[in-house]
């Protein structure tokens, strides 16, 4: 069943040299249960549209297209609204787990706030959801006391506050912005099937944000690659991995140094994406990633590609698809 | 595995580090910390060593004792068997020449007031103060060339440089003084995927094409595998394993090597903990 | 370097605080800097004749009650006020800043040292403690000065050290420290450039504090002695003469008021347009 679908989305900023277009025509949907990942390099678009998704855009940028979440558009919704769906229905984790958490507040009442705030308990009744959540999440109130502050934390154990303030309310949808970047390997797998398993106990639907495919591949059910604001490549994490239809993607997956487990790979030269991803002012166009392909040909300059429908809900937006398979 | 070698370039001897602590009460025992606890490993000249654990295990904190950049509470950094800590300062000066670092922020680690020739240029105003304005421009040229970068861009100022190129930058300010040993701490991780092979590609080309020495820091395990030729696993500032890099991967002896290299996420969605716990699930029920 | 300043400038002239600001100052400056050769009558020349004279063309805000012309001595205080302030100012910067620089750079006991008889100046109100310096050594002007540069070292050395040791965090500085330069030699390459847009401002601001000191100290008869003219001597005499001759009091005020308003706007738009992360979003 459909959660979240995201039609047509694209955010528009008013600079002084006219209309920027930082995300174009981004279409997402995610179902209960399951886990969408948004991959690609700094500054393609995807905190933007985390912060579309949770209507936390930044002052002076427009947003039009639809968010339908359970079929309301959150895009016609009005702030007072938008405040009852935050935390409420939508909740969010950040990457940063320190400057997430407020420093001078016991773990326990930042916790126990969203509660009071959107479910109207009272404070008694919100420290006790508090407890149970924070035990949820892997903090018995035994071992962590709720009068912990944050910086009597690990790393690990503030992300979980954080996950633990973002499930308090019981959410539909949970953004999760480059959850496990700021951590440790090790750490990060813990987090990571903490996600996974609280996703499946309470029927949630997942967005989780990351540049990293091996996240990616271990924790998604479908996965969109974002290249300069506009959606690459989407469908079933399986299929894309199998397939990897766009030249971004499959770059993007070489230029990962030894990913086999197996065989030595050392000190081979690892394939690169030559260049960088063009700022939302200087985009090429026709295909966004004209300047930086192998494959590209005079039509890739003069025409946007768009989605073509390659399997089972897997689509991908370029001209020369079989160009790309064949090379590999 | 050491083919035997007259001599090391870099020697690290049982270094300690310790931090002290704010004291527990006015009058307590003052409380110190060990960052680095007995740490040794040799580095062949040519080679790459890489240091890999998790925050906090002191890797960093050795990659800035190891530059000579905080004192050991014990123990000997050696370079071309030169003692870095008991050489007089005038003489740690000059052999500065030999050891340079990369830094991990590639936007932190160059002043934004200066242009990029006089950031390349810095380790020479100390070593070389008669160098003249033209020689200077000339050997700033030909080491940014050498990273990838042209010669113009010595006109230009950080803010005008992407994150990767930055990080070249950085690059040539340690090369220009033709070092033998660089000691990089976390190069390329602040550093997007594609952007990130581009660097790691110049790291190994420089060291094949120009015979450098890399001290390479890394919390990264997939980076530390592909370029390194021996490692060691930090923890807890000590070396819990070390050895040659593909023998430490594929037969991990120590236990925390192992759950380090396990907990790298594969990009492999057959591996996927998704599937992997549906077809749990599925077999319970 | 130019590109920078040129950017600065068209940064500045979109706020509006430094652009009005900046033309009472400069106004104000330049007021000063006329009456060092000219101004309208000698101030010193004593009229009785045309004492208390209203505003009229000859005199254009009148006449005190020795009959010397207002402009004229409003120019040649504000003369007075600029050199007390420039001097001032400068003793807390030539002093201040060094000692900051040196505390960041070294830490352990010398900073303590440094930081604690800073905090031992900080704790006495800086107004009060002019005041007892220029009643022990005697008023005057130089002391005035020398009183209210005392009373700017501490704000000084303590901003510098504060803003000098973020810097010293930076990897940059690591670099340097990698290419050999000593403590010193970062200090004054590294960080005091890197700190120069904070010190900028607060030289405006001690700049606007200072003129405000002066002009109490001379209103306590502390400070400059007569015959040479000050604002806070000018609004001193006219104290007695108010209901007599109100401008008298009136004319000092408004400079001093408008001198400190100008110089507090300038200093706070100069904040906004030196922030690089305000002037890169543009």
């Amino acid at each position: 069943m459909t959660l979240l679908s995201i039609e047509n989305l694209c955010v528009e900023l008013e600079g002084p040299n006219g209309v920027c277009r930082l995300l174009d025509q981004v279409n997402l949907s995610l179902s209960k249960g399951q886990c969408l990942g948004l991959v690609g390099e700094s500054g393609c678009g995807k905190s933007m549209t985390a912060m579309a998704i949770i209507g936390l855009l930044p002052q002076g940028m427009r947003a039009h297209g639809k968010i339908l979440l359970n079929g309301e558009d959150l895009l016609k919704a009005d702030e007072e609204r938008l405040c009852q769906l935050r935390g409420r229905k939508v909740a969010m984790v950040f990457q940063e787990p320190m400057t997430a958490l407020n420093p001078v507040v016991p773990i326990g009442r930042q916790v126990a706030e969203g509660l009071r705030l959107h479910l109207g308990l009272t404070r008694h009744e919100a420290e006790t959801r508090a407890s149970q959540t924070l035990a949820r999440v892997g903090l018995p109130v035994e071992r962590f006391a709720l009068s912990l502050f944050p910086h009597q934390l690990s790393g690990g154990q503030r992300q979980r506050v954080v996950i633990a303030m973002a499930l308090a309310c019981g959410p539909e949808i949970l953004v999760a912005d480059e959850p496990t970047t700021a951590l440790d390997v090790t750490v990060q797998a813990q987090i990571l099937d903490l996600l996974a398993d609280i996703i499946d106990e309470f029927g949630m639907g997942l967005v989780l944000i990351t540049h990293d495919l091996g996240v990616v591949a271990e924790t998604t059910d479908t996965m969109a690659v974002m290249y300069a604001g506009r959606l690459v490549e989407d469908g079933p994490t399986v299929e894309v991995f199998e397939r990897m239809a766009h030249p971004y993607t499959r770059g993007l997956f070489a230029a990962m140094p030894s990913h086999s487990s197996e065989g030595s790979t050392t000190r081979s030269p690892l394939t690169t994406i030559p260049g960088r991803v063009p700022d939302a002012l200087s985009r090429p166009a026709g295909c966004p990633f004209v300047t930086r392909c192998g494959f590209a040909t005079d039509l890739c300059s003069r025409e946007l590609p768009l989605m073509k429908t390659l399997g089972h809900r897997h689509n991908a937006a370029c001209f020369n698809i079989a160009h790309v398979e064949e090379g590999s | 595995m050491n083919s035997p070698n007259p001599q090391p370039l870099l020697q690290v001897e049982n270094l300690v580090r310790e931090y002290r602590l704010p004291r527990k009460s006015l009058f307590g025992p003052p409380v110190s910390f060990r960052a680095v606890n007995g740490v040794s490993f040799n580095v062949d000249p040519g080679k790459s060593f890489g240091i890999v654990g998790e925050s906090g295990c002191g890797k960093s904190t050795l990659a800035r004792t190891v530059m000579g950049l905080e004192q050991p509470a014990s123990g000997r950094v050696l370079l071309e068997g030169q003692d870095v800590f008991a050489l007089p300062a005038r003489a740690l000066r000059s052999l500065r020449r030999k050891f340079q670092m990369v830094f991990q922020d590639p936007y932190g680690s160059l002043d934004p007031r200066f242009k990029v020739e006089r950031i390349v240029a810095e380790p020479l105003e100390v070593l070389l103060p008669d160098l003249s304005r033209a020689e200077r421009r000339e050997r700033v040229g030909a080491t940014l060339d050498s990273v990838g970068l042209k010669p113009a861009d010595a006109d230009r100022y950080p803010h005008e440089f992407s994150g990767g190129q930055r990080q070249r930058v950085a690059i040539a300010r340690a090369l220009i003084t033709e070092p033998s040993l660089i000691v990089a701490d976390e190069p390329v991780s602040a550093l997007d995927v594609s952007v990130q092979a581009q660097v790691l590609n110049l790291i190994m080309d420089l060291q094949t094409r120009q015979g450098l020495t890399f001290l390479f820091i890394s919390h990264d395990l997939s980076v530390v595998r592909h370029i390194t030729d021996e490692v060691a696993v930090m923890y807890a500032g000590e070396i819990v394993e070390t050895g040659p890099t593909h023998q430490v991967f594929s037969d991990p002896q120590h236990s925390y090597t192992r759950s380090l290299i396990g907990a790298v996420p594969i990009p492999d969605p057959r591996r996927s903990r998704r599937l992997k716990r549906t077809a749990g699930s599925a077999g319970e029920s | 370097m130019s590109d920078g300043l040129a950017e600065i400038w068209r940064t500045g002239l979109r706020n509006r605080g430094f652009v009005i600001g900046g033309i009472i100052t400069v106004s104000f400056v330049l007021l000063a800097a006329i009456a060092l050769i000219w101004t309208p009558y000698p101030v010193e020349e004593i009229v009785v004749t045309r004492r208390f004279q209203g505003i009229s063309s000859a005199h254009w805000l009148g006449t005190d009650q020795f009959g010397r012309d207002l402009v004229s001595l409003l120019m040649a205080g504000a003369v007075n006020s600029v050199a007390v302030a420039i001097v001032a100012v400068g003793l807390g910067v030539g002093i201040g800043v060094p000692l900051g620089a040196i505390a960041a750079a070294r830490q352990g006991w010398l900073d303590e040292i440094l930081m604690r008889a800073n905090d031992f100046a900080f704790a006495f109100p800086a107004l009060l403690s002019a005041v007892m310096i220029t009643a022990l050594a005697g008023p005057g002007a130089i002391n005035s000065i020398i009183a209210i540069g005392i009373f700017n070292i501490p704000v000084f050395a303590r901003l510098t050290r504060g803003a000098a040791l973020v810097v010293w965090k930076r990897e940059f500085i690591m670099a340097a420290r990698v290419a050999g330069k000593g403590p010193l030699r970062i200090s004054i390459e590294h960080i005091l450039p890197n700190i120069s847009s904070v010190l900028i401002v607060q030289v405006t601001i001690q700049f606007a504090l200072a003129i405000l000191a002066e002009a109490g100290l001379s209103y306590l008869g502390l400070g400059t002695q007569p015959p040479q003219p000050s604002w806070g001597k000018m609004l001193n005499e006219a104290q007695t003469l108010m209901f007599l001759a109100p401008q008298l009091a009136i004319f000092p005020g408004v400079a001093i008021a408008l001198t400190v308003l100008g110089l507090n706007l300038f200093g706070d738009g100069l904040r906004d347009v030196l922030d690089p992360r305000l002037r890169r979003e543009r």
